[in-house]
């Protein structure tokens, strides 16, 4: 997912457009570290640099630097065509100001629509990760088919299901990947989850249910997206032993939001909660950073 | 007859896309979830073999899919990797299992610069041909597609070779990138080549199990009929001249460079044999000569295009037309193209001076040498009888 861009010429900020603000780094110390970099490429060459859960995908064209800040997980070959699409519409519109001394002047303001339209391009990728039976299917289903009933009975999904949601999420549009949660399909993931932006972690709210999740799910999520923001989501408490949402967060070391997915009143708090974690306005988890199955005992 | 061909491949923010399709308007199959689950089976498994090329069948509610996976390699790089054959539940697709490997190879191959979107109609409508296609001509399209001849050529020579040398092989000769897994799976299929590892290298080791040839051969029952007076005496005599000395010079050229001879036959007989009006004629001259005003009823033919078709086989070498003192024309069969699986049995003594003179890593020599071995006719009729007790 495209979080920003910034455009520099001679050292001055042309144009910049932030959907996601980075709060982790210095922002201005990263980009003048970039945008040395970029001065240095030729023409239309690309070249990026990660730096912690960030990636930084930059070209150089007509002596002015473009970068566009992603997510680390973001596949190279997307984001690649992302920037050559940014910079031929930026150049389209302003190439004459941008080889005249007029571009000091220039209002470049109006291509912000052209760059979300870019940004809406590459969808954000959700993982619904969890064990079977936990309910990712039916909230799948509770974010896309708002007007069907939810599901009445368990169809375990076979290896992945996969639905788009557009929502109040502009400029970005979501693929969710509903991961199938049997224990024959864990070993699947690495095949499904490459490039997920954000991964929704599904827990019935039960202790069997979260030793499965730190055993078996947790190593697969690490493995292939270290970098990715997570959060779970503490399913079923409308049962009566259900674990709390503290509860849930506590043991999986990753924020837990209560959840009832079967529930049509949930959905505007599911999705409340789905573009807090696309936008990273709520409390959430990089994967790599969840402690381990070893780690555990030194949480307590 | 199938309802349409569909290519796949792998976005990782998309899931599964149709990149394109044939006819325009097929949608069955299609749907995101028919798509994923199709993945899902082709790719399940940890095993090697699970994510190799495959063919796959499967029967939804409404109809049937026939499905060849190119492998996890071409899947990962999000390349096309999933050909559907989208069929009528009363079909049955394993009458694809040969035709779809071929045919969805071809996809993968052109994948640059999405070559294969152009090419898609025209391999669709080739789906069915081939499934109409005798063993013969199965065999013959190994032979009609320069990458695999590229490829026997090499095994030939060498017997063994490391599958990233063979793809920097192929690039250098034909001037094309290409995925060997994805190639060599058919020619595995038909028993040609076997494929395995061996400790400390560090790619897969190809090697040869059957040569491949396509040669002419004296056509026996054309000459039987020729010497037993079926053709008028006129006809007979320049018959036999003319292929006697054809022969001749094509043993000469055999004997002077075998492997340049065979190759550059291979390549144009090819052709011939593929071609389904020629292949028809051929089949019939294969039983004897025939007059030339005959054929267009028994192949239900235009003249002018019957006439056009057997003037390649002539200019290639295959048929010969005369005519007798009456006026008919005459055409019969001056060589016979034969495609034969021989046992290489010139590889195990250059297999073992390779192995000796330490060009090929000695533990690649000695596996080669056991399938080698274990491909021998004698070996593998005996366990043939074994099976059959």
């Amino acid at each position: 997912m495209i979080r920003e861009i910034h455009v520099f010429k001679d050292g001055q900020t042309l144009f910049k457009d932030i959907v996601v603000p980075n709060n982790e780094l210095d922002t201005d110390g990263v980009m003048m570290l970039v945008s040395t970099s970029t001065k240095k490429l030729q023409e239309w060459t690309i070249d990026s640099m990660e730096i912690e859960r960030f990636r930084y995908v930059y070209m150089n064209s007509n002596d002015t630097q473009f970068i566009l800040t992603m997510d680390r997980q973001s596949s190279l070959q997307k984001v690649e065509e992302a920037l050559m699409r940014t910079v031929s519409k930026f150049m389209t519109a302003f190439e004459r100001d941008i080889l005249s001394d007029r571009w000091t002047s220039t209002d470049f303001s109006p291509y912000g629509v052209a760059f979300r339209d870019v940004v809406t391009r590459m969808p954000v990728k959700v993982c619904l990760a969890g064990h079977g039976g936990t309910g990712k299917t039916t909230l799948l289903e509770l974010a896309t088919m708002p007007d069907q009933a939810p599901p009445s009975e368990y169809v375990p999904t076979f290896f992945a299901d996969k639905a788009f949601l557009e929502g109040d999420f502009a400029p970005y549009v979501c693929s969710i990947f509903d991961l199938g949660g049997q224990d024959r399909f864990v070993q699947e993931w690495n095949k499904i989850i490459r490039a997920g932006s954000v991964v929704v972690i599904l827990s019935d709210s039960t202790e069997e249910n979260i030793e499965w999740t730190k055993r078996v799910a947790f190593p697969a999520l690490k493995a292939d997206l270290p970098y990715a923001r997570a959060i779970a989501i503490a399913n079923k408490q409308d049962l009566p032993d259900a674990l709390t949402p503290e509860e849930v967060s506590m043991k999986l070391d990753v924020p837990a939001y209560g959840m009832q997915a079967n529930n049509p009143e949930f959905r505007g708090r599911w999705l409340q909660l789905l573009k807090g974690l696309v936008f990273e306005t709520i409390d959430f988890r990089i994967v790599g950073e969840i402690a381990g199955v070893q780690d555990y005992d030194k949480l307590w | 007859m199938p309802e349409g061909l569909a290519v796949l491949k792998w976005d990782n923010e998309l899931g599964p896309v149709v990149t394109t399709k044939t006819p325009k308007k097929l949608n069955r199959g299609l749907d995101p979830t028919t798509a994923m689950r199709v993945y899902g089976i082709a790719t399940m498994g940890e095993t090697e073999e699970s994510q190799r090329p495959g063919f796959t069948s499967l029967v939804l509610d409404e109809f049937k899919l026939a499905v060849y996976y190119g492998g996890l390699n071409n899947h990962l790089k999000g390349h096309p990797s999933m050909v559907f054959l989208v069929l009528e539940l009363e079909e049955d697709p394993d009458v694809y299992k040969d035709a779809l490997p071929e045919i969805a190879t071809q996809v993968f191959l052109h994948a640059e610069d999405d070559e294969y979107i152009d090419m898609l109609p025209r391999l669709y409508k080739q789906i069915v041909r081939y499934t109409q296609m005798t063993p013969e001509q199965r065999q013959v399209s190994i032979l009609n597609d320069p990458i695999r001849r590229g490829i026997l050529r090499i095994l030939m020579r060498n017997g063994t070779v490391e599958s990233s040398e063979l793809e920097q092989t192929i690039f250098e000769e034909v001037g094309k990138e290409i995925d060997a897994d994805i190639v060599l799976r058919p020619l595995v299929k038909a028993g040609i080549i076997a494929t395995g590892w061996v400790e400390g290298l560090s790619s897969e080791v190809i090697y040869l199990t059957r040569a491949l040839f396509l040669l002419r051969n004296v056509s026996i029952d054309t000459v039987r009929a020729v010497r037993s007076g079926e053709i008028p005496g006129e006809v007979a005599g320049p018959f036999l001249d003319e292929t006697k000395e054809f022969h001749k010079g094509y043993s000469a050229g055999l004997r002077a460079d075998l492997h340049e001879t065979v190759w550059r036959e291979a390549e144009e007989l090819a052709q011939h044999l593929l071609d389904v009006d020629s292949y028809e004629i051929l089949q019939i001259l294969r039983e004897g000569p025939r007059v030339t005003s005959e054929l267009p009823k028994m192949l239900d033919l235009p003249e002018a295009k019957v006439k056009k078709k057997i003037r390649e086989l002539e200019k290639a070498d295959i048929a010969v037309r005369l005519k007798d003192d009456s006026g008919n024309e005459h055409v019969l069969l001056k060589s016979n193209p034969k495609v034969a699986t021989v046992y290489p049995e010139w590889l195990i003594q250059s297999t073992v001076e390779s192995y000796n003179e330490e060009d090929i890593p000695s533990r690649q020599a000695i596996h080669y040498l056991e399938v080698l071995k274990h491909s021998h006719p004698t070996v593998a009729a005996a366990f043939e009888v074994g099976a059959s007790d």
